[in-house]
């Protein structure tokens, strides 16, 4: 905790040395009848004309400026709808108030006069506000991000998420459309500078998927739309940066993206070795953005990741808009993507678990040594076409390859509690695996006030896969209890998997048209849904044990198998739902019920070349499930919202429960099948409330959320687990009385603005608990685990110059047996997290984070500490990075985690010490550059 | 049958086209751009203001939306949020404060001819679509289509003043408000394939459940500019008895109607860029969603004059564009146009904005307006040189809270 209060304590000073201000206070009259103006504009600029703050004045024409810097010119603008401008200029001395009093003039019709253009930041256009970057005087490359950053009311928080007085932006367009075809706004904010910028727009936007269903206020969605300048609608940028450093780590990284009016295009790739994700392109567009002010610290080598991982990736991205549209209600583009992929890991892990059984815990020790190579090629392609808010069609497809190499030793050990030996296993494995995937969904919505007959939505889901693969086992278990119960096999594996599925959901939301026509049944939505799922997988294994005296594999007939599975499901579903709500001048408030009952008709056919899994079999249940919603509003103060769910659902035991093929090659997870299984019910409720607070004028934005479930499950399959004194785990299907969880998540957020600078502190959480019957050796008892994890992070931010970021992840896990003779574990796993980013001198960004992680189950802790250096050149598109990772050369990955039988720690191998030099260069051009040098001038 | 029609229809346009052709000779043009509209201080449009203080009472509050409504003799003040309606004497004594939140789906409107406040519209037992309301509109005269529809009134006469739940009438159904005499206006227009006969006035005149006079026939079926849409011709009344201004949707002249006659009396001459294409009028838009994108991406271009009031040197008008609307003062003398919001009130009348986008009712000449007790105690607080109107002089005294109401009566300057 030492580093948190001693970041505190200098946050502290910096707030202090902030108290050193200055203050103006004023009133804006009509100059010849002296009555106060209210909403004019009050504007406080530097000498160079930058903008410092702003306000409207109040209804009695007063403002105030609190916090502006002493000893230094500044320029002060009133404006006001049809007078003429006033403008002055003052310096602070001290913190001592300044008075002023503003006499404006009507405006008078004056050739002679001269014409002062102003720039109003923030403007109302109808029920749009309308931010002008032209009002924010800032340095040349800064980008939106930064602009967004001076805005009273938006708040950037660290993990990019945007708010506008408190409510989050779900949408971020650019002219209307999703920008490079993401639905990430980072792509946009960080890499188009403000001087491409007209206007960025805000505003309310009805949810497509809500078409044909009862809306509710907090159903719109707070769309940014940001809009380019006419002479910048064409452009392109990116970045291609390589570096080398010790210990032959290296990385390298392209993306270059390129828009005009109707069409974007990027291509993107990388290849490491130092654990960074390059998984797929928009990742890559998103890890490579020009914004320096505040570099993504954990867009580098990934020291969490277990191994030592070669990455690549290349892939590029289309779309095209087949209209020219401002604003998203009318939308007709495609987008299509494709990337390859792969990886080369090297992971060594060593797993360390307490383990109960009766009267005597087991230590189990476990060292693995594994070596990964997979590669994939994935094709997306997505249309999308609407006329309006009142219709939606999406279509989606999307396939994929992949192929992959695995060889893998792992050693196990297993001890009593007096640590004697009582049993080893160890299994090599080498597979070759192969496996082809499409997909296609299509989504249909419409609805017509005038016409509610014919309000439907559809949805259609179809996917195809296939698979193969090759995987040659040894395995040698030796029981040092019981040498009779030895094990040896080399074993062969050769499988095929074909399946396919179409799931189709038929919304008819003018039932109630159809069944009532003009009654309207007490202002109550009747919804009728379909629901069809039809799945069907074709698996064939083929199993063969070497014979070591004749030198050939010989076919095993109790484990090859050919299997067919078809499942059809058909659920039909009737919905009552009601809107309550009721409005005042201060707030407004409403209630949202709905009552569903919905009948699943299930056959399932299973045919296998075992007779006994030859299964035809129908279930019909029939289910319910209640929600309700409740969502108050007051007006510029604050928003909540509260729902809460029950459902009830009914599930069958699968034929791999049922008649399970046995096979005892890992001594330690041997599976038998019980078919006297029973079905079993599940109860689920859970909650979910958020708050926001939407006060534009109050320097604090905080937003906070909570949510939980508990499910209760009667006559659930559970392991009965028999632990064989030879040391061999046999674990056999069965139903229990009945299981509980309960998860609860929670989060709290506060920002507070000091001018340009900002404090943001974010805490989230969560816990689960859980019971579950389980018999070992025989005897029943309740597991019960309990998982605690709290995160809670501060940054402060000076406004470009500094950030400071200080946070603290706790983690507790435990389990907890009820039955006599067996044991309970614990285990905590604490990590503190600084960080720092300093934008000083000008075009040099210094960086550091230091990680310092503690586990229960680990004498020593453990501190990752790493640090970089950036200088930009080449008139800001030239990039120099010096990464300085694990300065202090003791880094290991650590996790913890609690089943029902115990608690494990696992560390493996993963990245150390390594310092690197990465050159970048970003290209990037907006608009015509003569078009740029005219408006420069 | 239908060729007849038309050829009537054809001969009737041609006989108002010789009567227009001789009275546009008065027909008076106002330029008018909206980007443009100009500012100015309240005082050079606005004298005459007098306050009514309304009985100071604990529970009248102006808080939420309101708007003030002259009957024949009394105010009252519907405060449209809190769903009260609250109901003084012409001298500004407290009546009564009527509730009507069970009927919070109805807007309360005063009819001068019964002088009774009328909630009309629909039973929330029903669900009606645009397609239902044209079926009702054809069979209009059939007593099964009165069930869809609700009517309650209060009878200013009756010092009970209670809600009385009554039986809606044809005209109630059929959308037609009270003229002058017995005679009742209609202003409805929409299309649909649903009308059997293609031929359709913007404006029709009955009297006794009898048309008696119908002006400006269009195609109900496939008319392009209302297609896809439902439109209503605008009816103001005028100082003069009998008398009214009527506007039409997507329509530049204003009309003088004196009793059924009708004539052009002014047209809106407006820049390029705010006036409807050639093609809006020809060439149908090929779905509602293709006419909504138009209305969106051309807010500014012109639609409707809502409401228009004229004065001996002021014309105070509501313009309705595409996707906006707004009030503007147009002087006669200098012909210039002025932005009502643009307009800023001074000391000498109080610091009061008189002429925004809303909230003002016109009666005989006169204007009246809701105004905070609290707006005036601040201002003679401030201003303290400035001697406090007699009739507000008690008022003042009285300490009322801040959120009591005031009237302010108004006129413009001749």
């Amino acid at each position: 905790m030492k580093p948190i209060i001693f970041v505190c304590f200098f946050l502290a000073c910096c707030l202090a040395a902030f108290a050193q201000t200055g203050k103006i206070t004023g009133l804006v009259m009509d100059a010849e009848t002296k009555i106060p103006l209210e909403l004019a504009t009050v504007s406080v600029f530097r000498a160079d004309s930058s903008l410092i703050t702003y306000q409207l004045s109040s209804k009695e024409g007063k403002f105030t400026f609190d916090k502006l810097p002493l000893k230094q010119k500044l320029l002060l603008s009133v404006t006001y709808s049809g007078y003429a401008a006033f403008q002055t200029s003052r310096q602070l001395e001290s913190a001592k108030a300044d008075t002023l009093t503003v006499f404006l003039n009507l405006h008078q019709k004056d050739t002679h006069a001269i014409v002062i253009t102003i720039k109003v930041p923030i403007s109302m256009n109808g029920d749009t506000l309308e931010i002008n970057p032209a009002a924010f005087r800032m340095k040349q490359d800064a980008v939106v991000e930064e602009l967004l950053n001076q805005v009273s009311g938006i708040t950037i928080w660290s993990d990019g998420t945007i708010t506008v007085n408190g409510k989050k932006v779900q949408n971020l367009l650019v002219d209307g459309k999703p920008f490079m075809g993401s639905n990430d706004s980072r792509v946009a904010t960080q890499n188009l500078p403000k001087t491409a910028i007209d206007k960025i727009q805000l505003y309310q936007e009805y949810d497509r998927s809500q078409i044909g269903q009862q809306t509710q206020p907090k159903d719109s969605l707070l769309t940014m739309n940001i809009k380019l300048k006419e002479d910048s609608k064409k452009g392109y940028f990116g970045k291609a940066g390589a570096g080398y450093g010790t210990t032959e780590r290296f990385e390298s990284d392209l993306s270059f993206q390129f828009y005009n009016k109707s069409t974007s295009a990027g291509i993107g790739g990388g290849i490491n070795n130092i654990n960074k994700n390059i998984g797929n392109i928009q990742e890559m567009f998103q890890n490579n953005t020009y914004r320096n002010y505040n570099p993504n610290l954990y867009s580098v080598g990934r020291f969490g990741n277990d191994g030592i991982n070669k990455n690549y990736s290349i892939g590029g991205v289309f779309s095209h808009s087949f209209i020219e549209s401002a604003n998203s209600r009318q939308n007709n583009r495609l987008a299509v993507n494709y990337n390859t992929s792969g990886t080369d890991a090297f992971i060594s892990d060593l797993s360390l678990q307490n383990r109960t059984t009766i009267n005597n815990p087991q230590q189990i020790r476990e060292e693995g040594v594994q070596n990964n190579r997979s590669s994939r090629h994935d094709v997306g392609i997505n249309y999308v076409k609407t006329n309006s808010y009142s219709d939606n069609m999406d279509i989606n497809g999307s396939f994929n390859s992949s192929s992959g190499k695995t060889e893998s030793n792992r050693f196990t050990e297993v001890r009593d509690s007096a640590q004697s030996l009582q049993s080893t296993n160890a299994i090599t494995t080498v597979e070759n695996r192969w496996a082809n995937n499409a997909s296609l969904s299509m989504q249909f919505s419409t609805s017509d006030y005038e016409d509610p007959l014919k309000n439907f939505s559809v949805r259609v889901n179809a996917n195809s896969g296939n698979s193969s693969s090759e995987r040659d086992m040894q395995s040698r278990f030796l029981s040092y209890i019981d040498q009779s119960k030895n094990t040896s096999y080399n074993r062969r594996y050769n499988s095929a998997e074909e399946s396919v599925g179409l799931t189709a959901n038929l919304d008819y939301s003018g039932f109630k048209r159809f069944l009532l026509g003009r009654y309207n049944f007490f202002g109550i939505n009747l919804g009728f849904n379909n629901l069809v799922t039809y799945n069907r997988v074709a698996a064939r294994v083929n199993v063969s044990d070497f014979d070591s005296i004749n030198k050939i594999f010989v076919a095993n007939g109790s484990i090859s198998n050919s299997n067919r599975r078809e499942v059809f499901e058909y659920s039909p579903s009737l919905s009552l739902s009601k809107n309550f709500s009721a409005w005042s001048q201060r707030f407004h408030r409403s209630l949202y019920v709905q009552f569903k009952l919905v009948q699943d008709l299930k056959t399932e056919k299973n045919q296998s070349s075992f007779a006994k899994r030859n299964l035809d079999r129908s279930f019909q249940f029939l289910r319910y499930e209640a929600n309700m919603g409740y969502n108050y509003t007051r007006e510029e103060k604050y928003q909540s919202n509260f729902s809460v769910n029950y459902s009830k659902s009914f599930d069958y035991p699968s034929v791999d429960q049922l008649y399970t093929i046995i096979d005892d090659i890992n001594a330690y997870e041997i599976r038998v099948g019980n078919p006297a299984l029973r079905n079993w019910v599940n109860h689920r409720g859970s909650f979910n409330g958020n708050f926001y607070t939407q006060n534009s004028k109050s320097p604090y934005s905080i937003n906070g959320f909570i949510n939980g479930s508990y499910t209760l499950a009667v006559n659930p399959v559970t392991d009965s687990l028999i632990n064989d004194p030879s040391g061999k785990r046999v674990s056999y299907f069965t139903n229990a009385d009945n299981s509980k969880q309960v998860n609860i998540g929670y989060g709290l957020n506060v920002s507070r603005r000091f001018n340009k600078n900002s404090l943001q502190l974010m805490y989230n959480g969560s816990y689960g608990t859980g019971k579950t019957p389980l018999y070992v050796d025989g005897v029943y008892s309740l597991s019960q685990t309990g998982n605690l994890f709290n995160q809670v992070s501060l940054q402060f931010s000076l406004q470009s110059l500094l950030i400071v970021t200080a946070g603290q992840n706790f983690q507790h896990a435990r389990t907890r047996q009820t039955a006599a003779g067996l044991s309970s574990f614990k285990n905590d796993n604490n990590t503190t997290k600084l960080g720092v980013v300093l934008n000083y001198p000008t075009n040099f960004t210094f960086s550091s984070t230091l990680d310092r992680i503690k586990n229960s189950n680990l004498q020593e802790q453990t501190v990752l500490w790493n640090a970089f250096a950036t200088y930009r050149f080449l008139k800001q598109q030239g990039e120099l990075k010096f990464s300085a990772m694990d300065l202090l050369k003791q880094y290991r990955n650590i996790s913890n985690f609690a089943n029902a039988y115990g608690t494990t720690t696992r560390i493996s191998n993963g990245l150390q010490q390594y310092f690197l030099l990465t050159f970048s260069y970003y290209p990037r051009k907006f608009g015509k550059t003569e078009l740029k040098k005219q408006s420069a001038k | 049958m239908m060729k007849n029609r038309w050829l009537y229809a054809t001969l009737l346009q041609c006989c108002l086209l010789f009567v227009f052709t001789n009275a546009a000779s008065q027909l008076q043009k106002i330029y008018f751009n909206p980007k443009a509209a100009g500012s100015e201080k309240q005082s050079q449009f606005v004298d005459s203001i007098h306050f009514i203080p309304l009985e100071i009472r604990d529970d009248v509050r102006l808080e939420g939306y309101n708007n003030i409504t002259v009957a024949a003799n009394n105010f009252f003040v519907i405060d449209y949020t809190e769903k009260l309606i609250f109901l003084y004497a012409k001298d500004g004594r407290y009546l009564r404060k009527i509730n009507y939140k069970k009927l919070s789906e109805f807007y309360p409107a005063y009819q001068q001819n019964t002088n009774q406040l009328v909630f009309f519209g629909d039973n929330k037992n029903y669900s009606l679509t645009p397609k239902d309301r044209i079926k009702i509109k054809l069979d209009w005269d059939n007593p099964r289509n009165k069930k869809y529809f609700k009517k309650y009134t209060i009878d200013l006469a009756d010092t009970t003043f209670s809600i009385k739940q009554e039986t809606p009438t044809e005209n109630d159904i059929n959308g037609a408000y009270p003229f002058f005499d017995d005679y009742y206006w209609q202003g409805n227009i929409s299309t649909s394939p649903l009308y059997k006969d293609s031929l359709d006035y913007e404006i029709k005149i009955y009297r006794d459940k009898k048309l008696v006079k119908q002006f400006f026939p269009y195609n109900s079926i496939n008319e392009p500019r209302f297609l896809y849409t439902t439109e209503y011709a605008g009816f103001s009344k005028a100082h003069k008895a009998d008398e009214h201004f009527v506007t039409r949707p997507y329509c530049d002249t204003i009309y003088r109607m004196v009793k059924d006659s009708l004539f052009p009396a002014y047209q809106l001459v407006l820049p390029l860029e705010n006036s409807l294409p050639a093609s809006y009028y020809s060439r149908p838009f090929k779905n509602k969603t293709d006419r909504e994108n138009f209305d969106r991406n051309n807010g500014w271009m012109f639609r409707q004059v809502y409401s228009f009031y004229e004065t001996q040197g002021f014309i105070y008008f509501r313009s309705g564009f595409l996707s906006n609307t707004k009030a503007y003062v147009y002087n006669k003398a200098t012909k210039v146009t002025y932005s009502a919001e643009k307009i800023k009130p001074d000391s000498s009348q109080y610091n009061l904005s008189l002429l925004g986008n809303y909230r003002t009712e016109n009666k005989d000449n006169r204007f009246y307006k809701t105004q905070k007790a609290g707006d005036l105690i601040a201002f003679f607080q401030q201003y303290k040189t400035v001697a406090v109107p007699k009739e507000l002089e008690a008022f003042l005294n009285s300490k009322p809270h801040s959120d009591a109401p005031v009237i302010v009566e108004f006129q413009f300057k001749n």
